[in-house]
């Protein structure tokens, strides 16, 4: 492959790229710079990677690597994947057209980094379990529970659970609950 | 009224004795607990694969919005500059 087909296919996928950094950080101008990073790998690499192959895989590679070598480098931010820091996300005017973005934002936060990452690649990226246990190096069994861990937690911090019960509105339940202590 | 005496020999048994029903009315409500619970069982079944299918659905909807964003220009820039580096001099 020569450099320019290189760079048109590197241009192609900086869209799924930054969708991924922006979700797993939470911040967009963190997340640019670790796409800039992964651009700048990816290319110092080319002669490393085979055409044909899957090059969408292999620059989501570099960039969770990437993330992590940051990621460790901060030890404060390790915060981060608690949530504590997503409180504070950054978002772009446009990205703020409507609520879900933000509560989707948070939301993500407050999943432990692992479980996000699985859920992102393999929910929102399109990555089979497979490749996402090779893009994470676990086994693929281990991203099938992050997946559904992570699943499980967004529904209840998206308040996704009570809304597909077809029992009463959580206000409702709530009020018909006995009150478990006085005062 | 049975004497104390009477009463720790014989009324703990007497009470049973006396009341089966109860004792097997008992046993219905747990077995009814039970069936309860394997009913709820099915229906969660049912609604986690709902919930699954709308915390994906959210999710995409939110990744695929940033995904639609344009690409900013420094990436294109960046490309352009490694891209111009890599070639060679005449």
């Amino acid at each position: 492959m020569n450099d320019h087909d290189f760079r048109k296919d590197l241009i192609a996928f900086i869209p799924p790229l930054r969708a991924f950094a922006i979700s797993l950080t939470g911040k967009v101008d963190r997340a640019d710079d670790l796409v800039q990073e992964t651009l700048l790998k990816a290319w110092a690499n080319r002669e490393s990677f085979e055409p044909g192959t899957n090059l969408k895989a292999w620059l989501f590679t570099i960039l969770r690597n990437e993330f992590y070598t940051v990621f460790r480098k901060r030890k404060r931010e390790v915060e981060d994947a608690d949530g504590v820091i997503a409180a504070n996300v950054g978002v772009h005017p446009e990205q703020d057209s409507h609520m879900d973005l933000t509560d989707m934002q948070l939301a993500l936060g407050r999943l432990p980094v692992d479980q996000r990452e699985a859920l992102l690649l393999v929910s929102a990226s399109d990555m089979s379990y497979e490749e996402a246990a090779v893009i994470c190096g676990v086994a693929v069994g281990t991203i099938k529970s992050r997946v559904n861990r992570a699943r499980a937690r967004l529904a209840e911090l998206l308040h996704l659970r009570e809304a597909s019960e077809f029992g009463p509105e959580p206000e409702v339940k709530a009020a018909l609950m006995p009150k478990t202590s006085a005062g | 009224m049975l004497s104390e005496n009477v009463w720790n020999k014989y009324g703990c048994h007497a009470f049973h004795k006396a009341e089966p029903p109860l004792c097997r009315a008992a046993g219905r409500t747990k077995l009814r607990i039970m069936n309860d619970k394997t009913g709820k069982k099915t229906k969660a079944s049912g609604n986690q694969q709902v919930v699954k299918e709308a915390v994906s659905s959210k999710l995409k909807a939110y990744y695929d919005d940033i995904a639609r964003q344009e690409v900013p220009q420094r990436f294109l820039d960046l490309l352009k500059d490694l891209d111009k580096a890599g070639e060679k001099p005449e």
